[in-house]
């Protein structure tokens, strides 16, 4: 039987409300299956062009592939910036302008390392220059046939990123994830995360570059507690040693609701956060943040009748 | 109102007149040792009380004079208490005492009828609880002349609607109210609503906002503050965490304190209560780069179980500084294009 369209759109719609309100009360997630995701601790490569920074990319990937393969990749921080050993951070602006290609290579070199793993790739972030001389940092996502799939720009300022985006979205990586890039200090910003979880990343991607000394308050406050406070997943990868005249400190860990963590502190390899050389991999199940949800749905106690009154708006006001 | 009912509220009346309170207080006395306070430096106390029924007003008052004389002996300018300081005045219900002592608060509601909920049992003693609540804590910050965050206070307002409310008592006389705005799953099913406002207030301390409890896993609640003028907030507490977990308690008021740059007393009640066993440390929180051991932390009791005191400087001037060597740097623009959207679209049944 043919429906007039209008009532064949009332149906979608309804349908379509069915199925979240469904996956409300269940505790649903838009991660539809388990996701093994590997994350690095690495310092800076001393890479001379794009395909040998892929190639080093590669190499990493694999070390930790042979002992257990995963999904998505997610290196550290300003790790590109090994492409150009020149770099004088004394002045980031200037030293960006200088390799005007160094984007260039940093999505030649992921693109190449996502096709040849097979798997979504993260190749960390890198800084570029606005046709105002302000600089911004930059991170890219290319899904496992090395297709660009989604960016993101840092959204809030720090010392050196002057020029943000007043955008921030979910990147649909693979069939059922959705994935949030958090890029440098938007990972202490916890609108970011909310804003990213609340349309649906059930993944926060953080590829830091922190510098030194960065100590496990300090991280603890950033993606760790976005992750509990959204009940959802986190990846950290960390850069560290030096890069020109700066010492960098990065971390890496996987992260996840304490309560789907055997000893509930919210590290999925335990103990903590990894501070040697290499990788940590693990497997986000599904089943598991869907109970946590189930079992506490604590976004449901959000209280937008409250935000609707200060929010945006009080962000105006300068306390 | 029946007869049995008329009969309870004027036992309830007479059990919370202010004439007792006030004079077992005034027996008491308010000498203290007078500290002169530094300028720009708030010298704050956090409480870590045990939950126990008080079956009258003078029970309750003692407790709270016991407190609040220790924290000024030490040189406190405010006093913290935990969450549902008030609870303890339960045991003003006749009979009621034997029957929590078997039952949990649930459980014994059920006794009293099948229809009945936690909160009609707050309707019902509101008014009396509420007169030696405030008795109490105004005779204490007016005697000592102490700021007095007296923790949090289930009552009902004259909508019928009940409300966890959080109270500061100034000094001067003031009573200043702030209502919970997230409410724990328990607490819903109890019949509580939720405040739908927040507010800063202006103070001999500095700006205080008083959220209660649930508020700080919420970082909203902690950025509105910040955003309307707040230096301090006072965070009462009653966690039903046990046993014990540092992790989980590390998802309230430490994080909110690092991203809105605030300093945060938290009183905290513990012991076994109304059947659950609640669990938590009173502490007092700092920006990491305003602590010795750059951990945030600048007075945390030994132990999440049995009572303490902790007691901490607030350099409220040097988070002044700091806020202006480290501003945050928020991004109104991104906030008002996802905002709306993202709030309303999650409550009309998003992604989670």
């Amino acid at each position: 039987m043919m429906l007039h369209p209008f009532l064949q759109e009332f149906a979608e719609i309804c349908r379509k409300c069915l199925k979240r309100a469904c996956s409300f009360v269940r505790g649903g997630a838009t991660l539809e299956h388990d996701f093994t995701v590997a994350t690095f601790r690495l310092p800076p490569f001393a890479a001379p062009d794009a395909a040998s920074f892929g190639r080093a990319l590669v190499q990493a990937a694999e070390s930790t592939a042979q002992r257990s393969p995963a999904d998505l990749y997610l290196f550290p921080g300003l790790l590109a910036l090994g492409l150009v050993p020149q770099l004088d951070f004394s002045d980031p602006q200037a030293s960006a302008l200088a390799d005007a290609s160094l984007k260039d290579a940093y999505l030649a070199a992921g693109s190449y390392a996502a096709r040849t793993l097979g798997a979504v790739v993260v190749p960390g972030t890198v800084y570029l220059v606005t046709p105002q001389a302000r600089v911004q940092q930059y991170a890219a996502v290319f899904d496992k046939q090395g297709n660009l799939v989604g960016e993101q720009l840092q959204t809030h300022r720090d010392a050196f990123v002057q020029a943000v985006s007043d955008e921030i979205s979910p990147i649909a990586v693979d069939a059922g994830v959705k994935v949030g890039l958090l890029v440098g200090r938007d990972a202490w910003y916890p609108e970011a995360s909310r804003i990213l979880a609340l349309q649906g990343a059930d993944i926060l991607l953080a590829p830091l570059a922190p510098e030194a000394p960065y100590s496990s308050e300090e991280a603890l406050w950033g993606l760790w507690q976005e992750v509990q406070q959204n009940q959802v997943f986190g990846v950290e990868a960390g850069l560290y040693g030096m890069l020109g005249e700066r010492a960098y400190a990065g971390r890496a860990a996987i992260l996840a609701p304490c309560e789907m963590t055997e000893d509930e502190a919210g590290f999925l390899p335990r103990p903590g956060y990894f501070v040697g050389t290499g990788a940590q991999v693990a497997t986000l199940r599904v089943d598991d943040l869907q109970k946590v949800r189930r079992d506490y749905p604590l976004l449901r106690h959000l209280n937008p009748g409250l935000y609707r009154k200060y929010l945006p708006l009080v962000y105006r006001r300068l306390p | 109102m029946n007869l049995r009912d008329l009969t309870l509220q004027f036992m309830l009346q007479m059990r919370s007149r202010p004439g007792r309170i006030n004079r077992r207080l005034s027996r008491r006395g308010f000498r203290h040792r007078v500290r002169t306070p530094e300028v720009g430096v708030v010298r704050a106390c956090a409480v870590q009380m045990e939950w126990r029924l008080c079956e009258t007003a003078e029970e309750f008052a003692d407790l709270a004079y016991d407190n609040v004389r220790a924290a000024v002996t030490d040189g406190a300018e405010l006093v913290a208490f935990p969450e549902d300081t008030a609870s303890l005045l339960v045991g003003v219900m006749p009979g009621i005492g034997p029957l929590l002592q078997s039952l949990t608060v649930d459980e014994a509601i059920q006794q009293i009828g099948d229809d009945v909920q936690v909160a009609d049992l707050f309707r019902l003693l509101g008014r009396a609880t509420h007169r030696i609540y405030d008795t109490t804590f105004a005779t204490l910050a007016r005697g000592f002349g102490v700021h007095i965050a007296a923790g949090s206070a289930v009552l009902p307002l004259p909508d019928q609607r009940v409300l966890n409310i959080g109270h500061l008592f100034t000094p001067d006389g003031r009573i200043l109210r702030q209502a919970k705005c997230h409410l724990m799953p328990m607490e819903e099913e109890w019949g509580l609503a939720a405040g739908e406002d927040l507010e800063v207030f202006d103070t001999a301390l500095g700006r205080i906002g008083l959220p209660v409890c649930m508020d700080a896993t919420f970082f909203e609640t902690f950025r509105i503050l910040r955003q309307l003028g707040a230096e301090i907030v006072v965070l009462p507490m009653a966690d039903p965490e046990h046993p014990y977990n540092p992790w989980k308690a590390l998802r309230g008021v430490w994080p909110r304190v690092q991203e809105s740059q605030v300093f945060a007393v938290q009183g905290a009640l513990v012991g076994d209560a109304l059947g659950m066993r609640l669990t938590g440390h009173a502490g007092i929180y700092a920006p990491l780069a305003l602590t010795e051991a750059g951990d945030g932390r600048l007075a945390v009791s030994d132990r999440p179980e049995g009572e303490a005191l902790v007691f901490a400087d607030l350099d409220v001037a040097a988070l002044r500084r700091l806020r202006e060597e480290q501003p945050l740097q928020l991004n109104p623009a991104l906030y008002e294009r996802y905002f709306p959207r993202v709030y309303s679209g999650f409550w009309r049944g998003g992604t989670h």
